[in-house]
């Protein structure tokens, strides 16, 4: 979806973040930065129904990943938003320019099952390239997985579909997989 | 191609990676869709980390790492310890630079020597500070005006390039540190 067209869909969706500080940026403020200034000040907006972070477990160096739900995919383009973006804190630009690898990724909500009970402990994000829009047929496999041989301790799968991705182009990839090799290739260097 | 994304929540005491999930992954429905449905697919396991709330908000403090000073000057005061006292070392950059060019410096310092402040600044025109014309004995004037703002009487020690150095001398001159003072301090 253009992103002349995020201001048309009204509709609820899930934004995500995947970054990882360079080696200039010390862990704690990355830290401190994202969780007493960022994600707060992105709460405090009625779009955005909640806000987690979560440490990827099988990547040599942690990427982390932050989720926020939203209840309309257009709040991402009105001016309560976009004034965080535009209007940052110096202390936010000197993080930023800090970051090694940053990665935004718009979602429109496809379809639920299960019990949400947000944040689960343990989040399997799973990326698929499905063929000649065969999302349907997808989507009943997984409504079938899930009656037939649910696995121990899942609580609940969203489908989503990627909609827009506004990372800068050098990230602009075709794959998360792909992101990750590029990401393994860029840990250290700066962006 | 369409990209899907499912994100699957789970309890911390799972079956991930157990029999169970071994079976499933050689059904011949998942099998199917493997291999004819999707193009390619990618999973990655995250573990949960932190949950924003609106009121932990805290508008950046001006002398936590990155420091909005005053205007026209503006600078970044960085330290390992909490010593408002601690001796403090001045940089100043070359011309067309702003504070950041001592960044990667100021990073090593900090670990090597975690007693002292570092204090570096974007002279005018740079960064956030104005942009009116200027002189040496401007930037001179500006430093001292960032240092009193700061309660800063005496320095330990100035790491100048190019530029910097020559208003750094300028600001020598015209303040009453003298370099006895400089001497006692070391």
């Amino acid at each position: 979806m253009p992103l002349d067209r995020l201001s048309a869909y009204k509709g609820p969706g899930f934004f995500c973040v995947l970054s990882q500080p360079s080696d200039s940026l010390p862990i704690d403020e990355y830290h401190h930065w994202y969780n007493t200034e960022h994600g707060p000040a992105r709460l405090k907006l009625d779009n955005f129904a909640n806000g987690f972070r979560y440490k990827s477990r099988d990547l040599g160096r942690p990427v982390w990943l932050a989720c926020y739900d939203l209840k309309r995919v257009s709040g991402l383009t009105e001016p309560q938003y976009t004034t965080l973006r535009e209007k940052r804190s110096e202390r936010e630009h000197h993080v930023l320019k800090r970051m090694g690898y940053l990665d935004r990724r718009i979602y429109t909500n496809f379809s639920s099952r299960g019990v949400d009970k947000s944040p689960a402990p343990i989040l399997l994000a799973v990326t698929m390239y499905v063929k000649n829009n065969r999302v349907d047929e997808v989507d009943r496999w997984y409504e079938e997985v899930r009656r037939a041989l649910p696995l121990r301790g899942w609580r609940c799968a969203h489908n989503k579909y990627r909609s827009i991705s506004t990372t800068s182009p050098e990230f602009l990839v075709g794959s998360v997989a792909a992101a990750f090799d590029l990401l393994q290739a860029t840990v250290g260097k700066r962006v | 191609v369409k990209e899907l994304l499912a994100l699957h929540e789970f309890e911390s005491d799972n079956g991930l990676d157990g029999p169970e999930h071994q079976y499933a992954k050689l059904r011949p429905w998942r099998l199917k869709i493997v291999n004819e449905v999707i193009e390619g697919k990618d999973n990655k396991v995250f573990d949960f980390s932190h949950a924003f709330r609106a009121q932990d908000y805290q508008k950046p403090k001006p002398l936590h790492g990155f420091n909005h000073v005053s205007r026209p000057t503006t600078g970044a005061i960085s330290w390992a310890r909490k010593d408002s006292h601690a001796p403090l070392v001045v940089f100043s950059n070359s011309l067309l630079t702003d504070l950041h060019i001592w960044d990667p410096t100021i990073d090593e310092l900090i670990c090597a020597f975690p007693g002292f402040r570092f204090l570096r600044y974007n002279t005018r025109g740079y960064g956030s500070s104005s942009n009116e014309p200027v002189d040496v004995d401007v930037l001179a004037d500006d430093l001292a005006g960032l240092l009193d703002s700061l309660g800063v009487q005496r320095y330990f020690a100035a790491v100048r390039v190019s530029l910097g150095g020559a208003h750094l001398q300028k600001f020598r001159n015209k303040i009453s540190l003298t370099l006895r003072q400089i001497h006692r301090l070391r």
